[in-house]
């Protein structure tokens, strides 16, 4: 039986996409079969950030309306074994989404994947309440900034109410916390709210704290996901928040500000990504 | 070009109003006997006894208790005016047929949608709260998101009214409402939440948006939270707006209460 999760946050531009790239990415290298789900029908970026949008011939919502089956509509990473990328329409909208085409499609790719991915649109609306329905658990992204915490925590009740686990009474569905966009130099300057801040609003476990990155921005304009650029911050990030999110432990990093003894200051640059 | 940036502005210039939802305390006025010659003796004689004992209230004709003949037309109008005559300000009508009801609209009344606890508490003693405020939780007293003020199917699953427990965070966006008893929440409360009680709350962590105690109008509830950053604190209808952020220190273990009807806080 896979695990369907949802990456969410409420507030848009926060690193939906870019985060539902890299955790599926890092599943798979982990050799769990993973598949990604593009749920922004009409405003699809998934392919992009996963370099593979000169390859869609068929979309969900061919699936959904028995236009193309799933084996014909999957698209196969080239880099990494065991990722499938699934994704949205460009020229439909978001009334073409059904939950019981959802549903059917969970439950065929359920038979064969360890991981579902459902990259969620930014809102409440149609787009982002299928993408949550049929979770077993949530990545909540919110970025240290007022409203996207307060976004986050509308999405946080929505998860409780207007999930099919929370409909049927069953367990509620598992939050995690994944802040991104995070300098701890502004935090250190009061410009910028703390882990501490957003923990005490949203209260819910924190997976990872992945900092601002140069590395984020290149890595969606190569179609590259952030998680295979190894020796960036952000990339490193990632692969601990998924150690995590699979049950390892691992100290968060970058977290603080990075103290530059002498000869950094005068000889060195600041670190690529 | 030019006229569509006109009519841009156009829609940006100042509007001429705004709907906003809010909670009042009306009186009920329950109507016994169709004789209006009747009730303005009875009315008069109140008003003899105690001068200002109407004062110009804002009140809701009950319709429920007045029997009529099958030929039997209630004039409206007349009770409008009678009711008026005597320092009264009736707002809309309740109970009653539908006939009724569209008789009452004719005449200007507003036609109230009750809620179905209504039906229980016709024994109560007037300060009966009538703009509907929909209780989210279910039997288990877990917390079901409920935007609209309104929601008579929701209300037949709510089996006992009491005292409601709830312990996870109550999210932006959620209305938890403790019907017949007092809330109480062990854990915070996020801006954008809105908290209702017929009795007291009380919140075991820090209480953000909004807290509305005592909202069937009992003037003696109370709001008692750890840390106080409401935005609103009502009890009885009563209210107070708080605009500036309070400073950190100052805010926690605060109790507030009605005191000559305003609105006081104190500490724990």
């Amino acid at each position: 039986m896979a695990k369907i999760v949802v990456i969410t946050s409420g507030k848009g531009g926060v690193g939906k996409t870019t985060t539902s790239a890299a955790v599926a990415t890092a599943l798979a290298l982990k050799g769990h079969k993973t598949v990604v789900i593009d749920f922004d029908v009409g405003l699809r970026n998934l392919d992009l950030i996963m370099g593979c949008e000169r390859r869609v011939v068929y979309d969900l919502i061919n699936v959904i309306n028995g236009e193309a089956n799933l084996t014909q509509t999957l698209i196969k990473d080239k880099r990494v074994e065991n990722l499938y990328v699934l994704p949205a329409s460009q020229t439909r909208d978001k009334d073409s989404l059904t939950t019981e085409g959802v549903g059917k499609i969970l439950d065929e790719l359920s038979k064969t994947f360890d991981y579902i991915l459902c990259d969620s649109p930014a809102g409440i609306e149609r787009g982002a309440l299928l993408a949550m329905y049929f979770a077993d658990e949530a990545i909540v992204v919110t970025n240290p900034e007022v409203s996207s915490v307060r976004d986050s925590d509308r999405i946080l009740g929505v998860l409780a109410s207007k999930t099919k686990r929370a409909e049927e009474g069953r367990e509620k569905v598992k939050e995690y916390l994944l802040l991104t966009r995070y300098s701890p130099e502004r935090v250190e300057k009061g410009e910028m709210l703390s882990v501490e801040d957003v923990q005490e609003i949203l209260s819910i476990p924190l997976l990872g704290i992945i900092p601002e990155s140069k590395a984020v921005l290149k890595a969606s304009n190569s179609g590259v996901p952030v998680s295979l650029d190894k020796e960036s911050d952000a990339g490193q990030a990632y692969l601990d928040a998924v150690d995590r999110f699979l049950g390892e432990t691992r100290a968060h990093r970058f977290i603080n500000v990075e103290k530059k003894g002498l000869f950094k200051r005068l000889f060195g640059k600041k670190k690529a990504g | 070009m030019d006229h569509t940036v006109n009519s841009i502005n156009s829609i940006a210039n100042s509007p001429a109003f705004v709907l906003k939802g809010s909670l009042f305390t009306l009186s009920v006025l329950q109507l016994l006997d169709a004789d209006l010659k009747k009730l303005g003796r009875e009315l008069s004689e109140k008003i003899r006894l105690a001068p200002k004992f109407f004062h110009y209230a804002p009140v809701v004709i009950d319709l429920s208790k007045l029997s009529l003949n099958p030929n039997q037309n209630f004039d409206f109008q007349a009770c409008n005016q009678v009711l008026r005559g005597h320092q009264l300000i009736p707002v809309g009508v309740r109970g009653g047929s539908a006939s009724m009801h569209q008789a009452a609209q004719a005449a200007g009344f507003a036609v109230m949608i009750e809620s179905s606890h209504t039906q229980a508490d016709k024994n109560q003693p007037n300060l009966a709260n009538r703009k509907t405020v929909s209780p989210v939780a279910n039997k288990t007293g877990e917390i079901k998101e409920e935007i609209k003020e309104e929601n008579k199917e929701e209300l037949k699953d709510f089996k006992k009214p009491g005292n409601l427990l709830i312990t996870s965070p109550i999210r932006s966006g959620q209305q938890v409402y403790a019907q017949g008893g007092d809330l109480v929440v062990v854990a915070s409360v996020s801006p954008g939440a809105e908290l209702l009680a017929d009795g007291n709350i009380h919140v075991y962590g820090t209480l953000r948006g909004r807290a509305l105690a005592g909202i069937n109008g009992d003037t003696k509830a109370r709001v008692f939270c750890h840390k106080l950053q409401a935005d609103l604190v009502a009890i009885a209808g009563h209210y107070k707006v708080f605009e500036e952020v309070r400073a950190d220190d100052d805010d926690f273990y605060k109790q507030l209460y009605l005191q000559d009807g305003q609105l006081c806080i104190g500490s724990l």
